[in-house]
């Protein structure tokens, strides 16, 4: 239920701050179909309609770094040491005030970090992506341990063309590569589509729903964004059905 | 042109290596058949290292009886041929494989920057010797997938009894530890026996963030990576309820912090099972503190056992250490210890490819004759006929005395050129053994 779902703003601006960074997203505002019954959301004193992106997967991968880089601004608190994001949280944008729509963007808890914490925080994702129009799902390009975002996903029941991987901490792929700003070597980048490869054929999934970024470095965050957008409006549930 | 002596030999032997052991085809299998002709010595060369070893006794002032001779022996060829079994856990993609490349300095797993690369549980044989070694027990990382996790489950949970030493390795910049945790705490940690050696080791500590502060030219983290790798050894500590000195941060890619690690390896092996372990580890990740140890502790071991601890008391880390160690080591059939050199070079060069003569040659190949000019080319020359000629000598009748004639005729000479610093005279010889080798073949 709706209720028991509690999402923390944490930065509220117009639709046309970030538009301005990334144009795709003007076409929200001719976007007819916003009062859809899911995208219902109960605020302090009024409702609103949300398109809503949620931001899940495993500690440490760079969920609320990637939403800060899309904001380019630090509103989501971030550590590269200890998980920060305890519950779920929010940036906001107004599509159109008057009719109260917005576009939103949430940084949830990062599971795999400790036995009890995941079963608290898959209950909270699974309340919340019936509610949301869009996952990424964070994995990082310099691990390859993912028996607990296959299971998670599974359990989730995550509509696949209704999810995208955000592939992070690209700069770190090997061969490692120190240099700022970051630029990919050849040899990164073949690695890198290995990769992508490897991920498609494991989540069974569009290899063109991964994209790879650089929270760290903003690299490739407007791709994130098309992707977002593009998925955002797919008219489809997030969650499979049965 | 540098010359550098036998005395800095160990600061080029740090140097990465470029080369593969390809063209040590010849090489090695020059010494293996020299081995063989070894083997057929090895009462005699026993005999010759016991009367060593006895005479050292002497001159320290302890006249051995024959049954305090006899078990002394026992005690040495015991602890020599002792084969500890090293077992190394943790995620997919953590770098395993990669530690033990970087502790022990030979390529023996395949390491794999994508993928997974350790399909099954692979248990790597640093082969010294037919018999002599160390096991390495690279188990697959648990992560990969769920179906295999629970298989894997079992499988370790057999294997851990059986272990020396277990190391969990972890990732500096990771802390998505909930496999880690539940697989320790499940199936690991029950059957770690109180006092077994084990450490979490947390690897490529120089991708911990900010991992563009890791200074690449000295291979130190920056001040914030250094603050942050505390923080990470104090959060490990927590989760899997470890003392903060069982959990050891390096970089395997980077070679750094091995030696420490090594050091805490040597101190919680017993005494019985360090020498063994120790011989195979890279000489540059033995620091002088643990090599101490390893001397000192083992000759213990030994003259305790043989019921002569009490007499040698303060002398152990005389000359009683390093004569007793180096006994060991001949008897392994893995170091080239001074005092026995001459009796057991052919014995020892057989049982290692990583004994001196071949490192010395293979750092001269790397960081000398590579740079020279015309090196490069002689190198890839020296690659293209090497298999040939094995594949030449192989179908000859005469091949172990053909072995015999380049070692005695050829490589010996090229060994003690490069160790007088005469590399100059070293390349002639070089290009001379490969020039009559093609003209004899």
């Amino acid at each position: 239920m709706v209720n028991d779902l509690t999402v923390t703003n944490v930065y509220r601006a117009t639709l046309g701050e970030l538009s301005r960074r990334y144009p795709v997203l003007e076409k929200l505002t001719s976007y007819e179909d916003m009062e859809l019954e899911h995208r219902l959301w109960e605020r302090d004193t009024f409702q609103s309609y949300d398109i809503q992106c949620v931001f899940i997967g495993k500690t440490g991968y760079g969920k609320s770094s990637a939403l800060n880089s899309i904001i380019g601004k630090g509103v989501f608190a971030t550590s590269s040491i200890a998980s920060t994001t305890k519950q779920a949280q929010a940036a906001d944008f107004s599509i159109d005030l008057k009719k109260n729509h917005y576009f939103s963007i949430a940084d949830l808890p990062g599971i795999g970090e400790s036995l009890g914490n995941d079963k608290k925080y898959m209950k909270l994702y699974s309340e919340i992506l019936k509610k949301s129009d869009c996952v990424v799902y964070m994995l990082r390009a310099d691990q390859r341990d993912y028996s607990i975002d296959l299971a998670s996903i599974e359990s989730l029941s995550i509509n696949r063309s209704k999810m995208i991987i955000g592939l992070n901490f690209c700069d770190k792929i090997e061969p490692i590569n120190r240099m700022l700003p970051f630029k990919p070597s050849g040899q990164q980048h073949r690695n890198l589509d290995l990769k992508k490869d490897i991920i498609a054929a494991l989540f069974k999934m569009s290899k063109s729903n991964i994209i790879e970024i650089s929270a760290s470095d903003n690299w490739r965050i407007d791709s994130l964004i098309e992707k977002i957008y593009n998925v955002s409006i797919l008219d489809t549930n997030v969650i499979n059905d049965e | 042109m540098k010359v550098t002596t036998i005395s800095d030999k160990s600061a080029f032997l740090t140097k990465k290596r470029i080369g593969t052991q390809l063209d040590y085809i010849l090489l090695k299998t020059i010494l293996v058949k020299l081995s063989l002709k070894g083997t057929l010595m090895l009462d005699k060369i026993k005999t010759k290292i016991s009367a060593d070893l006895f005479e050292v006794f002497k001159k320290e002032g302890i006249e051995l009886t024959s049954s305090q001779q006899t078990k002394l022996i026992e005690q040495i060829e015991k602890i020599s041929t002792y084969q500890p079994k090293v077992g190394l856990f943790g995620k997919t993609g953590v770098g395993k494989s990669s530690l033990v490349n970087a502790l022990f300095g030979e390529q023996l797993c395949e390491v794999s920057d994508i993928a997974a690369c350790t399909r099954e549980p692979k248990e790597v044989l640093l082969q010294i010797g037919k018999s002599k070694g160390i096991t390495l027990l690279d188990v697959p990382g648990l992560g990969e997938n769920s179906t295999r996790d629970s298989e894997y489950s079992e499988l370790y949970s057999k294997l851990l009894p059986e272990l020396d030493l277990v190391l969990w390795v972890l990732k500096a910049d990771d802390r998505a530890f909930t496999v880690d945790q539940k697989f320790y705490l499940d199936n690991v940690k029950p059957h770690l026996k109180e006092g077994k050696p084990f450490f979490f080791v947390i690897n490529q500590a120089d991708k911990i963030e900010p991992f563009r502060e890791w200074d690449e030219v000295k291979k130190l983290p920056g001040s914030k990576q250094s603050a942050n790798l505390r923080e990470k050894t104090a959060i490990v500590a927590e989760y899997f309820n470890a003392q903060a000195s069982s959990i050891i941060c390096v970089s395997a890619s980077e070679k750094y912090n091995l030696p420490k690690l090594v050091e805490e390896i040597i101190f919680a092996l017993p005494p019985e099972k360090l020498v063994t372990f120790a011989a195979k580890v890279k000489k540059e990740n033995i620091s002088t503190v643990a090599a101490r140890h390893i001397e000192k502790a083992t000759a213990q071991y030994v003259t305790t056992g043989a019921g002569i601890g009490a007499a040698i008391g303060g002398l152990i880390g005389g000359p009683i250490g390093a004569a007793v160690l180096g006994a060991v080591g001949a008897f392994g059939g893995w170091v080239a210890s001074k005092c026995f050199i001459s009796s057991a070079t052919m014995l020892t060069l057989g049982k290692s490819d990583t004994c001196e003569e071949l490192q010395l040659l293979r750092t001269y190949r790397d960081n000398i004759l590579r740079k020279e000019r015309g090196g490069e080319r002689l190198i890839r020359e020296y690659y293209s006929v090497a298999p040939q000629m094995v594949d030449a000598i192989e179908k000859r009748k005469d091949s172990n005395k053909l072995y015999e004639d380049i070692w005695n005729n050829h490589l010996r000479n090229i060994v003690q050129e490069i160790r007088r610093g005469h590399y100059a005279k070293a390349k002639k010889s070089y290009i001379s053994m490969v020039k009559s080798l093609r003209e004899k073949l």
